[in-house]
C-alpha cells in the first residue's frame, strides 16, 4: 500500500458542553450574574424551611403591615401579619415548580406532536398542523384559563394547564427542526445504507431535534412562570393561603397606596427571576445556536 | 465475481413536470424538464467511470437514479440485471451493502451528534459485519486505511477539517465492504493539496481493493486521474464516451473539445471560450442540444438529433460533424 | 475572439471620453501599488507576516496559496475593510497618488473605493443584494461616485452591461439577481466593479463557483476589460495553472508569509520554493499519472514561532528552517524565502 499521510491535526479534544457554558460565563458577565441569581432562587426554594426566617403562614399579631426593615421582619409583613420574606421564599418554590414542570410537559408534548407532524406528511401532517395552529391561536394565558376552568384549581392543575398551553409553540419549532434535519444528507445516507425508518428517526433525527428543543425550553421557563403568576393574580390559579407570588401581588393590590411593599416584594422577586431566567436562556441559545454565535 | 456489469442503464429518461412561466393563477400549464434523456451506460466490476459535465448536465440526477433515490420515467436502471426501483428483500440488502455513496457535502452527510467511531461503525453494525468486541478495532483499521489517526475516534464532525471529513466519509463507505463506490464531486471545495491527497487515496483504494468506481465531476483533470473510462454529459445526454485517455487525447465531440480547452493548463493561452451558457432543459428545440453553442454546427444539426453511436469498440459519440482525430 | 496572448494585449486602447476613459499614465513611473511589511496580528496569532509585493500599472498579479494563507485577508486590507484602528495591522500600502493608505480613515476610503480600488467577490449570488434590481445596484455607484444624473447613469449602466457581455442589457436592468445564472451574476459584479473606472481591481476567486466553460469566459472578460482600461488586477487564486494563464506576476503565500514571488513565467515554470513546487505538483493536467500530495497539516500562526512556517510539512527542511525565518531575497529572476531551495 502506498504511504498515506496520517492526519494528526486538531489534536485538541472537543470541549464538553459544561466547559462550554463555563467559558460562556467567563466571557459574558451578565450571563454569569444571571446564572448565580437563578441558582440562588433554586437553592432558597429547595431549602426554604432552612432559609426562611418564619413559616410562611404564621401570623405575627403584633406586626400587621409593618414596612420592610422592621425588627424581626426584614421585608415587612402583609395585612395578616405574615412575614413577606418567608412567603416570597416559599413562593419561589411554586414559581419554579410550575415553571419547570409546565415547560417539561410542553416540551414533551411538543416533541411528540412536532416529530409526528414533521415526519408524517400528507393528511396526518395537515391535521396535526391545524391542531397546532388552534393551540397557537389563543394566547397561553387564555388557554390556561380554559384548562383551569375544566380541571379545577391547584398547583398540579396549573402545571398541567400551562404545560398544555405551551405545546403549541414547542411543536411548531420541533416540526421546523424535523423538516430541516430530514432533508440533510446523512438521513438520506442512512436510508441508502438500508437503515430502517424507526432507527433513522431514533438515531439521526431525534438527537438533532432534542438539543435545540432543550435550548428552547430554557428560554420558555420564564414565560411559564409569568403565565402561572398571571393565573394566580387573576385568582384562578393557586388557591389562598398558598404563598404564591401572583396571589401575593393580588392581595397587596388593595393596599398599594399605603403599604406598597406587600405587592412590591413578591413583584420584585418575580421581576428579578424572570429577567435572570431570560438572560440565562438567551445566553444558552446564543452559545449553542451557530447562527448567533460570535466569531472567534 | 462475475464479469456481468454491476450497473446498467438502458435508455434512462427522467423528466419532471414544472410550472410554465406566465401561466395564470388557475390554469398552470405544465412543461416537461428532461433531466435525463436516453442515457445508456454500464459499469463493470473493477472498472472506474467518470461522468463529466457542467451544472445542468443531469449528472446528479443520474447519480440519484443509480442509487435508487429517484426512479426513471422511462427506460430501465439495472443493478446486477435487476431493476433498482423494484429491489426488495435479499436483493435490496445486497444493493445497500454493495453500493456505497460518498457525498459532495461530506459535512452534511455525517450526523453531527455522532462520534467518528459511531459514524464509521454504523454500516458495520447495520450489516452485522463485526462483533461488539472487535468493533473499535475494525473502525481503527478503517481509519488508518484512509490515513486518519485512530486517536480521532471520539471526536465529532464539528471539530474536523474538510479533508478529514472526506476521509471519514470514505472510511464509512468502505465499512460495508462494498463492490461499488459512487462519489458525487467528492473532491470539490477542497484545497489543492487536500484534493490531491483524497484523489490519491481514492485511486489507491480502487486499485488495491478492486472496487468499481463511479465518479461524478466537473473537472476533466480529476476524471483523467481517477478513471479509465469517461462519459461526457450535456443537457441530459451522453455526448461522448470511451476510454479516458483516448477521449481526452483526441475528442470527437466539439463540446468535449471545448471543456478541454476551458480547463486551466500551465502557460496555455486562454482559448476562445465557448459562447453563451447551457440553455434551459425545458422545451428544447429539435436537433442537437449543443448546436446553439457549437462552432461547427450546420443545418442538419438543427434538424435532427445525433444518436450516440460507436466509432470503435472503445469509443462512442453523438455528433454529425465530429472533430477529426 | 482570438486566443488572448499575454504579450501583445498589453498595448491598451484608449477609451472615448464618454466611457470615462482615463489619460494614459507615463510609462515607467511609480508602481500603482506597493505593499511593504504588511503584518496582521490577532491575539497571539500573526495572520500576515511582513507581506511585501508591488504591482505595476496595467499588470496582473496573482495571490496564490491554500485556504488560510492570508490571500483574502490581504485583499480585504487592500480595499480598506481591515484597517489599523480595529485590527493589529501594520506596514504600508502605498497606492500611487494617494500615499500610504493603510492608516486612511473610513472617509478617505469611501473616496478610494470604487474610484481607485474595486472588488469582485467570489460568490456573486451572495454579494448582490437580492432585494434590489440589477439596474439599481449598478446605477447606485454611478450616481454616488461619479455623480451622474438618473438618465446618464442608466445609459452608462446599459453600456457597462453590454461591455461585460450581457445581451439584452436594457431589460436586464429590471431583473433581480436570482433571475440570472451564476455566470451572469458574476458579469454583473464585474460591471459594478468597473463602473467607476478603478485602476485596481481585486478579484477574489472570481470563478471558483462557476463551471469551467464559464470560468474561461469570466477570466477572459476580466483580463480584457482591465487591459482596455489600462487598469491593474489582483487575482486571488488557488489554481496555479489558471494563475499561469492570467497573471503576469505571482505571490505565493503560506501561513501569511510570502514564500516566493516573481514573474509567473519564472516562478510557476520552475519553482524554487518547495511549497510552490508542492502546490504545482497537486495540479491535475490530463496526463498526470502520479500525484505527490503534501502531507496534511496547517500552518502555525503563533507569533512567536521564529522559523519558516512551512518547515514542518517540508520534505527539504533543515534544522535551521524551524529556528530562523528565511529572508525574502532575489534569486534567479524572482524573490525567494527559503534556506534550502530547489536547484
Amino acid at each position: 500500500m502506498v504511504d498515506i499521510p496520517v492526519d494528526t491535526r486538531l489534536a485538541a479534544r472537543r470541549p464538553t458542553r459544561l466547559e462550554g457554558l463555563r467559558a460562556l460565563a467567563r466571557s459574558n458577565i451578565y450571563f454569569a450574574i444571571a446564572s448565580i441569581v437563578v441558582a440562588l432562587f433554586i437553592l432558597s426554594a429547595t431549602f426554604a424551611p432552612l432559609v426562611s426566617p418564619h413559616p410562611p403562614l404564621d401570623q405575627d399579631m403584633a406586626a400587621f403591615m409593618s414596612p420592610p426593615l422592621t425588627e424581626n421582619h426584614m421585608l415587612g409583613t402583609d395585612s395578616f401579619g405574615r412575614d413577606l420574606l418567608a412567603r416570597t421564599i416559599y413562593g419561589a418554590r411554586y414559581a419554579l415548580a410550575i415553571g419547570f414542570g409546565a415547560v417539561l410537559i410542553g416540551a414533551l408534548g411538543g416533541l411528540i406532536v412536532g416529530v409526528a407532524a414533521g415526519l408524517s406528511g400528507g393528511v396526518t401532517e395537515w391535521a396535526l398542523m391545524r391542531f397546532i395552529d388552534a393551540l397557537l391561536a389563543l394566547p397561553s394565558l387564555i388557554m390556561a384559563i380554559a384548562f383551569i376552568s375544566i380541571l379545577g384549581q391547584g398547583v398540579d392543575k396549573v402545571i398541567l394547564a400551562v404545560g398544555v398551553a405551551l405545546i403549541g409553540p414547542f411543536s411548531r419549532t420541533v416540526r421546523a427542526d424535523v423538516l430541516q434535519v430530514k432533508a440533510q444528507a446523512f438521513v438520506e445516507a442512512a436510508g441508502l445504507m438500508g437503515v430502517k425508518r424507526l432507527a433513522i428517526i431514533w438515531r439521526h433525527i431525534l438527537p438533532n431535534v432534542i438539543f435545540p428543543l432543550a435550548v428552547q425550553a430554557t428560554i420558555r421557563v420564564s414565560y411559564a412562570v409569568l403565565v402561572s403568576s398571571g393565573l394566580s393574580f387573576l385568582g384562578i390559579g393557586v388557591a389562598p393561603p398558598t404563598p404564591d407570588w401572583g396571589l401575593m401581588i393580588a392581595e397587596g393590590r388593595s393596599f398599594v397606596s399605603f403599604a406598597p411593599w406587600i405587592a412590591g416584594v413578591p413583584g420584585t422577586a418575580l421581576a428579578i427571576l424572570l429577567i435572570a431566567l431570560s438572560i440565562v436562556g438567551d445566553g444558552v441559545r446564543e452559545h449553542f445556536d451557530p447562527k448567533l454565535r460570535k466569531q472567534g | 465475481m462475475s464479469t456481468a456489469p454491476i450497473f446498467r442503464l438502458l435508455d434512462v429518461q427522467k423528466a419532471y413536470d414544472v410550472d410554465a412561466k406566465g401561466g395564470s393563477l388557475f390554469s398552470r400549464a405544465k412543461r416537461r424538464l428532461r433531466a435525463l434523456d436516453g442515457v445508456r451506460l454500464s459499469l463493470a466490476p473493477g472498472e472506474s467511470l467518470a461522468i463529466v459535465g457542467e451544472s445542468g448536465s443531469g449528472k446528479t440526477t443520474l447519480l440519484r437514479v443509480l442509487l435508487g433515490l429517484t426512479h426513471p420515467t422511462d427506460g430501465r436502471a439495472l443493478f446486477r440485471e435487476k431493476d433498482i426501483a423494484s429491489l426488495d428483500g435479499v436483493d435490496r440488502d445486497r444493493f445497500c451493502r454493495e453500493v456505497a455513496a460518498i457525498y459532495q457535502d461530506a459535512r452534511g452527510s455525517l450526523n453531527p451528534r455522532m462520534s467518528v467511531l459511531d459514524l464509521i461503525a454504523e454500516p458495520l453494525d447495520h450489516h452485522k459485519l463485526c462483533t461488539n468486541s472487535d468493533r473499535s478495532d475494525r473502525v481503527a483499521a478503517l481509519m488508518s486505511r484512509v490515513g486518519l489517526s485512530p486517536a480521532m475516534m471520539s471526536r465529532y464532525v464539528s471539530a474536523l477539517s474538510g479533508g478529514q471529513l472526506r476521509r471519514i466519509a470514505i472510511a464509512r463507505a468502505l465499512a460495508s465492504e462494498p463492490s461499488v463506490l459512487v462519489a458525487d464531486e467528492a473532491v470539490s471545495g477542497l484545497d489543492v493539496s487536500t484534493q490531491a491527497q483524497i484523489l490519491k487515496l481514492l485511486r489507491d483504494l480502487q486499485r488495491e481493493m478492486g472496487l468499481s468506481l463511479l465518479f461524478i465531476t466537473h473537472d476533466l483533470g480529476v476524471a483523467a486521474y481517477l478513471c479509465d473510462r469517461i462519459a461526457v454529459m450535456y443537457l441530459g445526454r451522453v455526448v461522448e464516451a470511451g476510454l479516458t485517455r483516448e477521449v481526452l487525447k483526441a475528442p470527437a465531440h466539439p463540446y468535449t473539445r471545448a471543456l478541454l480547452n476551458a480547463s486551466p493548463r500551465f502557460f496555455a493561452p486562454i482559448s476562445d471560450p465557448l459562447p453563451g451558457e447551457v440553455p434551459s432543459p425545458i422545451d428544447l428545440p429539435p436537433g442537437c442540444r449543443f448546436a446553439g453553442r457549437c462552432v461547427r454546427a450546420q443545418d442538419d444539426c438543427q434538424k435532427s438529433e445525433p444518436a450516440l453511436t460507436p466509432a470503435s469498440p472503445t469509443r462512442m459519440f453523438a455528433c454529425f460533424h465530429p472533430l477529426a482525430s | 475572439m482570438k486566443p488572448l496572448d499575454l504579450g501583445t494585449a498589453r498595448a491598451s486602447t484608449t477609451l472615448p471620453a464618454a466611457l470615462g476613459g482615463r489619460i494614459e499614465p507615463a510609462a515607467g513611473t511609480e508602481p500603482l501599488l506597493k505593499v511593504e511589511g504588511l503584518s496582521l496580528t490577532r491575539g497571539e496569532s500573526l495572520i500576515l507576516d511582513e507581506v511585501a509585493f508591488s504591482l505595476r500599472r496595467g499588470a496582473t498579479l496573482g495571490l496564490l496559496g491554500e485556504s488560510g494563507a492570508g490571500k483574502s485577508t490581504i485583499a480585504l486590507a487592500l480595499i480598506g475593510l481591515l484597517r489599523k484602528p480595529e485590527v493589529g495591522l501594520s506596514g504600508t500600502i502605498t497606492l500611487d497618488g494617494e500615499g500610504d493608505v493603510v492608516d486612511a480613515p473610513e472617509k478617505a476610503w469611501l473616496k478610494l473605493r470604487g474610484r481607485r480600488v474595486a472588488m469582485i467577490f467570489q460568490d456573486a449570488s451572495a454579494a448582490l443584494n437580492p432585494c434590489f434590481t440589477i439596474g439599481r445596484q449598478i446605477m447606485t455607484p454611478l450616481r454616488r461616485v461619479l455623480g451622474l444624473g438618473r438618465s446618464a447613469a442608466r445609459v452608462r449602466a446599459i453600456e457597462l452591461l453590454e461591455s461585460v457581455g450581457l445581451n439584452d442589457a436594457p431589460s436586464r436592468l429590471s431583473a433581480y439577481p436570482h433571475q440570472l445564472s451564476g455566470g451572469m451574476q458574476q458579469r454583473v459584479m464585474i460591471a459594478i466593479a468597473l463602473s467607476s473606472n478603478p485602476d485596481l481591481l481585486l478579484a477574489d476567486e472570481p470563478t471558483s463557483a462557476l463551471d469551467v466553460t464559464i470560468q474561461a469566459q469570466i477570466i477572459r472578460l476580466i483580463l480584457e476589460e482591465t487591459r482596455r482600461r489600462s487598469a491593474s488586477c489582483i487575482f486571488v487564486l488557488h489554481d496555479l495553472a489558471l494563475a499561469s494563464q492570467c497573471c503576469d506576476d505571482v505571490v505565493v503565500l503560506y501561513g501569511g508569509q510570502v514564500v516566493e514571488t516573481g514573474p509567473s513565467r519564472i516562478v510557476l515554470d520552475a519553482p524554487m520554493h518547495p511549497y510552490t513546487q508542492a502546490l504545482k505538483g497537486c495540479v491535475l493536467e490530463f496526463d498526470t499519472e502520479e500525484l505527490e500530495p503534501l502531507p496534511s497539516g496547517a500552518p502555525s500562526f503563533a507569533s512567536k514561532s521564529p522559523g519558516c512556517r512551512f518547515a514542518d510539512r517540508c520534505a527539504r527542511a533543515l534544522d535551521k528552517c524551524a529556528a530562523t525565518k528565511p529572508p525574502l531575497v532575489a534569486t534567479r529572476g524572482r524573490k525567494l524565502a527559503c534556506w534550502n531551495p530547489l536547484p
